[in-house]
């Protein structure tokens, strides 16, 4: 079970969190002009890296609040946190293996 | 009741003043508290199990710890399990246990026990208290951290357990394991947990673990659980789960009788049980020669040591036992039990040669290496490589935050276990010093052909599958393998001296 750090609280377990899936997905600033495409792909399309990755976690049974975290995919390492209003710390590799 | 008449005079670390009763397939057995069934089973001269599973053959404790893949039980009473190694289970007064053929049955009446489970955290979480994992708390707990230590026997020692002569800073080792331990316990931030198996590794060291609290009791309490679950958060795990012994793999192998040199080591010096009153050994490493001093010391006779290696090591010259070098075992004999077996040169090429002899044994000791037992690691993606001088797959880069120490790292030498242990401690002073262990040079012998000139002839068939795919690595070994098997076939060197009908449809037991 991951330990992921709450900018609030601190470290705690993965169960007191929900997951929110892939940070910095700009709402689309004229909506109303998008292709049906391109808003299914605004809607239903995500990255999936193996490495690091920005996602969005909540702190659910917690503060409640929302973050971001970035975290390797593939060795579940969380490589940093920050909070939404943060722009994505500019991490490319995760811890060599 | 039948006698122990197995049981040596002296020595073990079994409370001879108390004497329990055990029932084994409704026959009553003693036993001493500190025997396991296996051991007690063994006292009272008895090694058979169950039959194999498919084709009914006879089969007999072959190991002394959890890797036993024979001596599987039933346990009755309230709380009926299955498929428990006789291995791992301490006897209790009144324990009943039917063995069984591989294949278990489910109790059909509740569980009225209790189980719960504990959550903790720690900065040093230690898995194993061989004498790497006991240095590894030791150090630890010195620089002031919080440890738990994990062990799935009984009391910690580990290998040591099992030894006679080796010595950790000039004194006998369970001298020290005993300093360890009472430093440990006094320790306000030291938890110290026998009798429990970690059994899932996850990410960010949380560390899963089973704490049997109960069965080993004569009576349980009744504010205490059967069994406790233990969530670790651990800082940092110290992996020091030590190897398992690998077998041999020749004709006849599954006999009861034949059994690993380390297990029949264990039942000679920590539960005070001869195997066999005449104990043929045979090794591919040094760590063998260990068992052969203990066995002649305890006055047992080795008529004779089959070392596959073809140079005669300086511990094999040492031992005081007749060595034949450059030789395997190639069949056994007996009608349950084994009575005599048959060995024969060995050439690099992996063929036969020279003369078959037959010696006389009731029992057949056998030590094909150690594999290093990597699970916990692998479980965290950590990775492994082979180590050809080793013969095994040993791990490679340690996974961030953790550290694998001892056998399980593939390290053999007593002393530079104690020395690893201590460091992946954290202690910057000096370790303890051990003296024993060690493996020296190895040579793996993965499919022994078959006296008539087949490998894997009559019961190996199957062996053939398991041995060649134990060296995926070895492609050079593996082609030599089949080319062994293609030459022999053609010119068969004369009729097949075991007379098994068919291959069986499962791998060897061993």
């Amino acid at each position: 079970m991951m330990l992921l750090p709450c900018p609030w609280c601190g470290p705690r377990d993965e169960t007191e969190y929900h997951y929110g899936g892939q940070a910095h997905v700009a709402y689309p600033t004229n909506p109303s002009e998008l292709t049906d495409e391109e808003w299914s792909r605004f809607l239903f399309f995500r990255d999936n890296p193996k490495g690091p990755f920005a996602e969005r976690w909540v702190h659910a049974i917690g503060c409640r609040r929302w973050f971001n975290v970035v975290r390797d995919t593939f060795t579940y390492e969380v490589l940093a946190v920050y909070k939404p209003s943060d722009p994505r710390p500019d991490i490319t590799t995760g811890a060599p293996r | 009741m039948s006698a122990q008449t197995h049981r040596l005079p002296i020595g073990g670390r079994i409370d001879r003043a108390k004497q329990v009763e055990i029932l084994v397939d409704g026959h009553a057995i003693s036993a001493h508290p500190g025997d396991t069934v296996a051991s007690a089973m063994l006292a009272n001269g008895r090694i058979e199990v169950g039959n194999s599973l498919y084709r009914g053959r006879p089969r007999g404790v072959v190991a002394a710890g959890v890797e036993e893949p024979n001596a599987l039980l039933q346990v009755a009473g309230q709380c009926s399990e299955s498929m428990i190694p006789a291995t791992t289970l301490s006897v209790v007064n009144a324990l009943a246990v039917d063995t069984l053929s591989g294949l278990g049955r489910l109790a059909p009446d509740a569980d009225e026990a209790v189980y719960d489970k504990k959550y903790v955290h720690t900065d040093v979480l230690v898995i194993g208290a061989g004498p790497a994992g006991l240095a590894a708390a030791l150090a630890a707990a010195r620089t002031g951290a919080r440890v738990v230590l994990l062990d799935d026997q009984p009391e910690p020692g580990g290998s040591l357990l099992s030894g006679s002569q080796e010595q950790v800073d000039g004194a006998p080792a369970l001298n020290w394991v005993n300093s360890v331990i009472a430093e440990l316990t006094t320790g306000a931030e030291v938890v110290v947990l026998p009798r429990t198996t970690a059994f899932g590794s996850y990410e960010d060291n949380y560390v899963l673990a089973v704490q049997h609290r109960t069965d080993h009791l004569d009576e349980a309490p009744a504010a205490v659980s059967r069994q406790r679950l233990w969530h670790i958060r651990a800082t940092r795990v110290v992996i020091a789960t030590g190897a398992h012994e690998r077998p041999l793999v020749f004709s006849g192998n599954d006999r009861p009788g034949v059994m690993l040199a380390s297990a029949v080591r264990t039942y000679l010096n920590r539960y005070a049980v001869r195997a066999g009153t005449r104990v043929v050994v045979a090794t591919t490493n040094d760590s063998a020669y260990d068992l052969v001093e203990d066995l002649l010391g305890h006055g047992i006779d080795v008529p004779v040591v089959i070392d596959a290696r073809s140079d005669v090591s300086a511990r094999a010259a040492a031992c005081g036992a007749p060595v034949v070098s450059g030789s395997v075992v190639v069949a056994t004999h007996g009608e349950t039990r084994i009575t005599s077996l048959e060995f024969s040169g060995l050439a690099d090429s992996g063929e036969l040669t020279g003369e078959v002899e037959t010696v006389q044994c009731d029992a057949l000791a056998v030590s094909g290496g150690w594999s290093p037992v990597v699970h916990l690691h692998s479980q965290r993606q950590g990775t492994i490589r082979w180590d050809e001088a080793l013969a095994a797959f040993v791990p490679d880069a340690p996974v961030s935050n953790q550290h694998v120490v001892g056998s399980a790292a593939g390290d053999f030498d007593l002393d530079s276990c104690l020395a690893a242990g201590w460091a992946a401690g954290g202690s910057d002073t000096a370790a303890p010093r051990g003296g024993g262990g060690g493996l020296g040079t190895i040579r793996p012998v993965w499919l022994v052909p078959g006296v008539a000139g087949q490998p894997g002839s009559g019961t190996n068939t199957s062996s053939t599958c398991s041995a060649t795919r134990r060296s995926p690595t070895c492609g050079a070994r593996r082609v030599r393998a089949c080319e062994a098997l293609n030459t022999s076939s053609a010119t068969p060197r004369s009729a097949p001296r075991t007379t098994r009908a068919k291959p069986r449809p499962s791998t060897p037991s061993v």
